[in-house]
């Protein structure tokens, strides 16, 4: 049996109060696609991280062709021929496609750059892997597919025997997902070595050679053959049962009889942002006791969306109705007082931050009714039994109120933040994102608390790039793409290719 | 005084006023550009004149005060590199007080140098070219050190834009993370742009205490450190906007005198005197806030990681 | 993790001044000047030469107390204002308008003091709250335009005091007549003749009645809690539906107002007059106090009564750029000591700082 081209075992990563990893492993051969699987917090990108140099653990081994190595830093890594392409990429988006290429390149040699000979080297390799990209564009105007083609680019070009894919359809439409799907098996079949990382099953089945899953730190099942496990077991594996998991049946929703009128509405809204155009005439209606699921891959126009529903943006054209008034243009004040809710996308850096204290995250939303006495003066008594108030909505495992915001798991802040919008008894709930990098249980929580919102009156309108969940909690469902609203996909049950299709650009009706 | 004459003493002192705001802007560009705010070249661009002056005094010769000078701005880069860098500390506040050490070091170290005499560069003139007609006496009869500047500022230029090492740089401000993971030396290049550029206005206030005005008084500079950091910013970090506002700063600043020495009567009443003071000071409020009701266009943006500490293993992304 | 004690940071600030001290004492031999007499005659000065020394402390903190105030404000709220020396000449300059220019001689104690605390306050106000305008429209640097606004004031207070409002010529404006004096404890000495000489002035209550409300701005009000969120991250102060442009100029506004009634105190009740370089840069050392006492008011009351202690001393030293000197070490050493102290102990819990900047 020959070498394999990348090894990891036993390894352990310590953060702050918990371990990523412990135990982990896996072992991935030349030429094959190999899978590491596991939820959302397994441990999946830690291990990653330190085969690319990034992480140092406190324990473990890694050998690189059968050599054992430690590396130091992702610029060792990559001279050992170990390159990753991150979720997010790790390009710079004011700077060309050429540049990010050429940064940190050892071939890109010399004082001066050979900025010409090297674009024409690039262009060559590009067509050779089917990743061509436009050298001189900038980065930050690129759609997400481009910017990971430029992100794979970078990495072949650093000759890597090991490619890393660090949850590589996150990003993309189901069809750019089966054309990343080729490439992948096309460089296997050249004999790198790739490593895809990710917590959906189907594509794993659709393109690995062999799995290894994670839970909870530490590797539960090393290099299954694709055949060897059904996908229930998998799963199960993947969650931590035994045999196979009882399918999660969703609740019977019971749809509102009538259709009721509309709280907010949007009609014909355009928005965009540093010239280039965000959201082209959208228009879409809330309904109390529904929830608008809206489907589409993560730059479509989704936060300018629910920035404008949130009224966090003005739109640049169209209005903005609430309830039969136009509040087109008002402040965000406005939107707030009128019981819009609102669960942004960014958790730590807009809907609070790190170094606000709990308390002081769950006052966000309520601070200007929690004053007492003739001034309205805000006691830290009345703020601190507001925020145990909020703790206690949806069962948030806190280390204390006053400890920082950033003391919080990715969970338990949403759990924390979901909280804070509801115990204010939202009329209209803007949801960003709800569940992106949160472990299965806090998922499911959260998605159980926006449908019971949706049958207490709510309107909820959902974006998400998970379009299992959008299929799943939408009582309506459209499509974004490219800042336009699709018309309202039949269902339920809703046809998951009718929503693929959609999502690429095709089935678009003039005007819909 | 004919208006010829105003205008040749107006641009040769444009030019001469102006590479000491060169030169410190030019590093403060040169930090910045690599996301370090370094707020303290006022004082740096003080300590240096005062040191400038003090070791021209000292040796008797000009050459190796303006190294002094450039050592003492080196050595205020290095001491706030560590404290922002690697210490990661707030950068304003940093700067700050640097900003107030180098203030009340030259103050206390220049008292014995007031009145002084003190070796300084003379103008070299430039053979052939200074027969110009007009502009040969303005911009070719200069202290050498004012050359200088005007070199560096294609250098600089090219350096950011054609080298390997500028392209770090640049990818540093933007995005540390990712040039990082790329193999970029964060803190290490972050350190040495520091450095430089705190060097560099070390050049500069050799340069104005060695060459344009030569000799100490307590406050030599009136503010050109802040002025040099604002023309940053409106010279959209890069080194042809900086080279403008320096030009059109070196000449406010010797507009009130010319003006007054002009005949024209409004000027003639001292009052206006105090006015005229102020001009260089609201020109800069005014610029920053054309610039920013301008610039809002993407090429004049501030590099995105500017003022943000770094950390190995933090993979924010931009 | 839990979010640092207190002590833990008071006791970083004291060490870092303790270390600024030694650390000022060798630059200054390195300079030439004697640091151990030095010290003993600021020592002197500032505290334990009698009674005369403690109120001239107090005197000089009252200046410091307010553009302390002033600067905490504006920095919890996460607004730069490096420019409280400009904002408190501008306020002298109304309170000397007030006193000799534009009202009718005769005018009443009990009205016209009021009335120049009043106009200081709001020539303060306006010179922050133009930089406010300017960062809350046009995302201006508050850095700059503050600095750049108090050369400005400088020379604008030149003008009215060699020109407009000169006395005969000389350079200062004529003094004040006796009902613009702030009253001070001198004035008591017909009855208590301890207290003859002592030039404590009724500034001091007001700095002290403004620490007090600016505490309970901070800690009890929604507007506090709206600028303490701003402080941290202006995107969730916006996301949170704060009206940030009206509280970026509020605060920098208030905070340039309690400058201007810093100077409004110092031509009240110091010195009598306009004239140059009443200000041995009250406005600039009131950065190193707001910063070392964490932005805490009750922190500023004893750390500005500290560093006027150190002030008052040195102005008996020479050369006079000591007292700058000196801020600028104590300062970077606290700061050294903070951030020293802090990456070691996030390093201690592993993980890194979910941010920078505030103490």
């Amino acid at each position: 049996m020959s070498v394999p081209a990348l090894e990891l075992r036993d390894v352990r990563v310590r953060f702050p109060g918990a371990l990523a990893c412990d135990g982990a492993g896996l072992e991935v051969r030349a030429g094959e696609v190999h899978a590491l699987v596991g939820e959302n917090g397994a441990g999946k990108s830690t291990l990653m991280h330190v085969a690319a140099g990034l992480l140092r653990p406190e324990r473990g081994e890694l050998r690189v062709r059968g050599q054992a190595r430690r590396f130091a830093s992702p610029r060792e890594a990559q001279r050992a021929g170990v390159a990753m392409v991150f979720q997010r990429f790790m390009l710079i988006d004011q700077l060309s496609v050429l540049d990010n290429l050429l940064l940190g390149w050892e071939r890109a040699r010399g004082f001066f750059l050979p900025r010409r000979r090297l674009s024409v080297k690039l262009s060559a390799l590009a067509a050779r892997v089917g990743l061509e990209c436009p050298l001189g564009a900038r980065v930050g105007d690129l759609s997400a597919g481009e910017k990971q083609r430029v992100a794979l680019l970078r990495a072949l070009s650093r000759d890597a025997r090991v490619l890393i894919l660090d949850e590589p359809t996150a990003v993309l439409t189901p069809d750019e997902a089966a054309r990343l799907f080729d490439i992948v098996r096309g460089l296997a079949a050249g004999g790198v070595a790739v490593l895809f990382v990710s917590h959906k099953l189907p594509e794993i089945l659709a393109v690995a050679d062999r799995l290894t899953v994670l839970h909870r730190g530490r590797t539960v099942a090393a290099g299954i053959p694709r055949a060897g496990a059904s996908p229930a077991e998998i799963a199960g594996m993947m969650v931590g049962q035994v045999g196979a998991p009882r399918a999660e049946a969703p609740d019977a929703p019971d749809r509102p009889d009538e259709i009721q009128p509309p709280l907010l509405e949007l009609m014909g809204v355009s928005l965009s942002t540093d010239g280039a155009a965000r959201l082209a005439e959208v228009s879409l209606a809330l309904r109390p006791g529904r929830i608008l699921a809206l489907a589409g891959v993560a730059g479509n126009g989704q936060g300018e969306l629910a920035a404008v529903c949130a009224g966090l943006r003005a739109p640049g054209a169209g209005r903005v109705w609430f309830e039969g008034q136009d509040v087109t243009g008002r402040p965000a004040r406005h939107f707030l007082a009128r019981g819009v809710g609102y669960l942004a996308e960014d958790r730590h850096g807009e809907a609070t931050h790190g170094r606000l204290s709990i308390t002081d995250s769950a006052a966000l939303r309520a601070y200007r009714h929690l004053g007492r006495g003739p001034l309205g003066l805000l006691h830290p008594r009345a703020l601190e039994a507001h925020a145990a108030r909020v703790v206690a909505e949806l069962g948030v495992s806190a280390p204390g109120l006053a400890a920082p915001s950033a003391a919080l798991s990715g969970g338990n802040l949403q759990k924390l933040l979901l909280g804070r919008e509801l115990l204010e008894r939202p009329r209209v709930l803007v949801a960003h994102q709800p569940t992106q990098g949160l472990d299965l249980g806090a998922a499911a929580a959260v998605r159980a608390r926006l449908r019971a919102a949706a049958r207490e009156g709510a309107a909820v309108l959902l974006l998400s790039s998970d379009l299992d969940e959008v299929l799943e909690l939408g009582d309506e469902v459209r499509v974004l793409f490219r800042g336009r609203l699709s018309a309202p996909l039949a269902g339920p049950p809703f046809d998951r290719a009718e929503a693929g299709a959609r999502m690429a650009g095709l089935g678009w009706a003039e005007g819909a | 005084m004919t208006g010829l004459d105003l205008a040749t003493g107006l641009l040769g002192a444009a030019v001469a006023r102006g590479a000491p705001l060169v030169f410190t802007a030019l590093g403060e560009m040169l930090a910045e550009r690599a996301g370090v705010l370094n707020l303290g070249l006022e004082g740096v661009l003080l300590a240096s004149a005062m040191a400038g002056v003090a070791g021209a005094q000292a040796t008797g010769s000009a050459l190796a005060g303006l190294a002094l000078a450039v050592l003492v701005g080196a050595l205020f880069g290095l001491l706030h590199a560590w404290l922002t860098v690697w210490l990661r500390s707030d950068q304003v506040v940093t700067g700050l007080a640097l900003a107030f050490l180098g203030i009340g070091l030259s103050s206390v170290g220049g008292a014995p140098l007031v009145g002084e005499l003190a070796p300084s560069f003379g103008p070299l003139a430039l053979p052939g070219l200074v027969e110009l007609p007009v502009v040969g006496r303005a911009l070719f009869a200069q202290p050498w050190p004012v050359y200088l500047a005007c070199l560096l500022l294609p250098l600089a230029h090219l350096g950011l834009s054609r080298t390997r090492w500028g392209l770090s740089v640049n990818a540093l401000g933007e995005s540390p993370a990712a040039a990082a993971a790329m193999g970029v030396p964060v803190r290490g290049a972050r350190t040495a742009c520091v450095v430089a550029g705190s060097a560099l206005a070390g050049l500069g206030g050799g340069t104005l205490s060695l060459a344009v005005t030569p000799g100490w008084v307590d406050g030599l500079s009136a503010g050109q450190g802040w002025i040099a950091i604002g023309l940053v910013i409106v010279g959209g970090w890069r080194p042809w906007g900086i080279a403008l506002g320096a030009l059109v700063f070196g000449a406010l600043s010797r507009l009130g005198l010319d003006l007054q020495g002009s005949g024209i009567p409004l000027f003639q009443d001292p009052n206006t005197g105090y006015v005229l003071s102020m001009l260089p000071y609201l020109a800069a409020i005014l610029v920053l806030v054309a610039a920013g009701a301008l610039g809002r266009g993407r090429s004049r943006r501030a590099p995105s990681a500017l003022g943000r500490p770094w950390w190995p293993g933090d993979t924010h992304a931009g | 993790m839990r979010a640092e004690s207190a002590w833990a940071r008071a006791r970083r600030s004291l060490l870092g001044l303790a270390f600024g001290l030694a650390l000022g004492a060798v630059l200054l031999e390195l300079l030439g000047v004697p640091a151990g007499e030095a010290y003993a005659a600021i020592l002197r000065a500032g505290f334990t030469g009698g009674w005369w020394a403690l109120s001239d402390t107090l005197t000089k903190a009252t200046p410091l107390m307010l553009c302390g105030l002033g600067c905490a404000l504006a920095f919890r709220a996460g607004l730069w204002n490096v420019g409280a020396e400009g904002q408190l000449f501008l306020g002298a300059w109304a309170a000397t308008g007030v006193a000799t220019a534009w009202l009718p001689a005769g005018t009443p104690g009990a009205l016209l003091l009021p009335l120049m605390a009043l106009a200081g306050f709001a020539a303060g106000a306006l010179w922050g709250a133009l930089p406010g305008l300017m960062r809350a429209r046009l995302g201006v640097s508050e850095i700059l335009t503050t600095l750049m606004l108090t050369y400005v004031a400088v020379h604008w207070n030149d003008l009215f005091i060699y020109a407009v409002w000169s006395d005969r010529g000389f350079q200062m404006t004529p003094l004040f007549p006796a009902a613009a004096w702030l009253p001070r404890l001198s004035d008591l000495a017909a009855e208590h003749p301890s207290l003859a000489g002592l030039t404590l002035h009724a500034g001091f209550l007001v700095a002290l009645a403004a620490a007090a409300a600016l505490w309970l701005l901070m800690q009890r009000t929604r507007l506090g809690f709206e600028l303490r969120v701003a402080g941290v991250s202006e995107r969730v102060a916006r996301a949170a539906g704060m009206p940030l442009g009206r509280n970026i100029v509020l605060s920098l506004a208030l905070s340039g107002g309690l400058a201007g009634l810093a100077g409004m105190c110092e031509v009240s009740g110091v010195v009598h007059r306009l004239q140059q370089g009443f200000s041995p840069g009250y406005g600039y050392a009131a950065i190193l106090v707001a910063w070392l006492a964490r932005l805490h008011p009750a922190a500023v009351v004893l750390v500005s009564v500290l560093l006027a202690g150190l002030l008052s001393g040195a102005k008996q030293v020479q050369p006079g750029g000591i007292a700058m000197m000196l801020e600028g070490v104590i300062l970077t050493s606290v700061v050294a000591a903070d951030f020293l102290g802090r990456a070691s102990s996030w390093r201690r819990a592993g993980r890194p700082d979910p941010g920078e900047g505030a103490p």
